[in-house]
């Protein structure tokens, strides 16, 4: 039978970074461990590429986390249309 | 671009993919003094952090809505990965489905609800796992054109074969077994299949067996394509088959489905899908099987779907695919524990546990081989209810899930009808649904019974 995609796998909590893995059968695993919670998130956002999704994020950022949330301005990397 | 696909497929209502001005959000800029605990770099440009943790989105490991649509014009959903940016740790990652998409915008759409879906899951629980790996697609304008020429000719396919066929259409495959079943043999083969049948006008699928003091039955979603609705329906089966005729035994004012039934505490309960009612409702047999009472509201004001319940060192565990926002209805799996199975019932902390669209939804109940959970899974890569995987489920508690898909069961060419969808069994008593021909005439039924062979209609046919 095909098996066919990554793996993921969750170990640790912290931020640190991680090598970028590849596994050849296909698993989910989720773990928890606690840490200290976020309250306040800043969205990086190009103004002039801002969709619905946006506001539909930073409110229920704000709804559902209680996180304070501001904005800072950015321009995306690359806009579709672009020669690729 | 996507302005466009929606002028001309003329698509309805407010979309994620709509430009908004920067107003809309009605947010404060970040101020020079600031210190947020996290960043969200939107942008992908992976600078603009005054202070703070940053992550950004990824598309098969690209920053940028270009590779999100490179993806969805090579015909993939792209794996979505939220990277702490100057590390590249991922914290998390995600394949969206878009099984309820027939444009590139909606497909899109999908995407993006996803990416609300993981970036929250972060700010709840920024855990880091390993990056998928994909690399990312060019977007050219000749593929753009390809893409929306195939996409316009696969439209007005689908609304011929609306126009000619009941849509979708299922059916419901039963086989009594002496041997193996499909979880040790892990192919449709072995075993003649049978079809229960149906009037045409309406379809049974979900299929719960049950055997209650040594009396078997089915249990369906049973659903009147005159009525665009279903009800639960039960069947009743002897030692040969089906004894008697599909007989609704419980109906509500919304759309019921998957009935998953479990005997618990002397009694027989069923807990329907009623996502369309944004709720779960556990029912009571009273008496078993006609009469079905409502005994607790077990969760309420969420699209759920095809809940599923296991009993598992000391606990009930729930999964279920739910819905967050807009997108698709089988990408994400959430899991409810519960010491009682009247609730209350508790979200696993890690929820959503899992956004994939191959793994996520169930397709019938846990099984236990061996002292192992496994569970049936729906594959949508290809489409909805287009495979059945087999998974593994390598850890359970409160602080942790893992699974592990061993195979994917997909219809061959000679099973009849192209998806698999819901996979039970009941003592000998094994059953499966797959999708099937319905004419809306009786002309065309006659046509395509003589143009499918034993493809269709068969009372009776093996795989393999």
């Amino acid at each position: 039978m095909p098996v066919d995609a990554p793996a993921v796998t969750l170990e640790s909590r912290t931020f640190e970074a991680k090598a970028r893995t590849q596994s050849p059968s296909r698993a989910n695993t989720a773990t928890l461990r606690a840490g200290p919670p976020i309250r306040q998130v800043a969205l990086v956002v190009d103004p002039a590429q801002l969709r619905l999704a946006h506001y539909e994020l930073t409110r229920r950022l704000a709804a559902e986390s209680g996180a304070c949330v501001t904005t800072i301005r950015g321009r995306s990397v690359a806009r579709i249309g672009a020669r690729g | 671009l996507l302005e466009l696909e929606r002028a001309v497929r003329r698509l309805p209502g407010a979309r994620l993919t709509d430009r908004i001005d920067v107003r809309l959000l009605l947010l404060a800029d970040c101020r020079p003094q600031d210190r947020p605990d996290l960043i969200i770099d939107l942008c992908g440009q992976q600078a603009a952090s005054p202070s703070g943790r940053t992550v950004r989105v990824l598309y098969d490991g690209a920053p940028g809505e270009t590779a999100l649509l490179g993806a969805l014009l090579a015909g993939r959903m792209p794996v979505i990965e939220i990277e702490e940016a100057e590390a590249g740790a991922i914290l998390a990652s995600g394949i969206p489905c878009a099984d309820n998409a027939s444009t590139i915008l909606e497909a899109f759409e999908c995407v993006l609800a996803r990416v609300t879906t993981l970036l929250l899951s972060v700010v709840r629980n920024p855990t880091p796992r390993p990056a998928a790996g994909r690399s990312a697609h060019p977007v050219r304008m000749r593929s753009l054109a390809a893409f929306e020429a195939k996409a316009v000719a696969h439209s007005i396919v689908r609304r011929l074969y609306a126009l000619c066929f009941h849509t979708p259409h299922w059916r419901t495959c039963w086989r009594f077994l002496d041997g193996p079943d499909l979880w040790q043999t892990r192919t449709l083969d072995g075993t003649a299949w049978n079809v229960i049948p149906d009037p045409g006008f309406r379809f049974y699928a979900d299929p719960f067996p049950f055997v209650h003091q040594g009396r078997s039955c089915v249990f369906v979603e049973d659903w009147d394509h005159r009525r665009n609705k279903a009800v639960i329906s039960v069947v009743p089966f002897g030692d040969a088959g089906p004894s008697g005729p599909a007989e609704p035994v419980l109906e509500e004012p919304w759309h019921l489905s998957y009935p998953f039934i479990l005997a618990h505490d002397g009694e027989v309960w069923m807990i329907p899908e009623s996502s369309a009612n944004r709720g779960l409702t556990l029912y009571r047999a009273d008496p078993f099987p006609t009469r079905w009472v409502p005994e607790a509201a077990l969760l309420t004001d969420i699209e759920v779907s095809d809940a599923t319940v296991v009993y598992r060192d000391g606990c009930f565990w729930m999964f279920a695919a739910t819905r967050d926002g807009r997108g698709s209805w089988s990408d994400t799996l959430s899991i409810f524990h519960a010491r009682d199975l009247r609730g209350p019932w508790q979200p696993h902390q890690g929820n959503p546990i899992l956004v994939d669209q191959a793994a996520a939804r169930p397709a019938g109940a846990v099984v236990e081989r061996d002292g192992k959970l496994w569970r049936p899974v729906q594959d949508c890569r290809a489409g909805y209810g287009t495979g059945i995987g087999l998974a593994e489920i390598t850890r359970l508690d409160h602080e942790g899930f893992a699974q592990k898909v061993h195979a994917v069961l997909r219809a061959p060419p000679d099973w009849p009808g192209r998806r698999l969808h819901t996979l039970n069994r009941a003592g000998r008593l094994e059953c499966i649904d797959g999708a099937a021909y319905s004419p809306r005439s009786r002309a065309l039924s006659r046509r395509v019974q003589t143009w499918s062979g034993r493809r269709e209609l068969p009372a009776s046919f093996a795989s393999g």
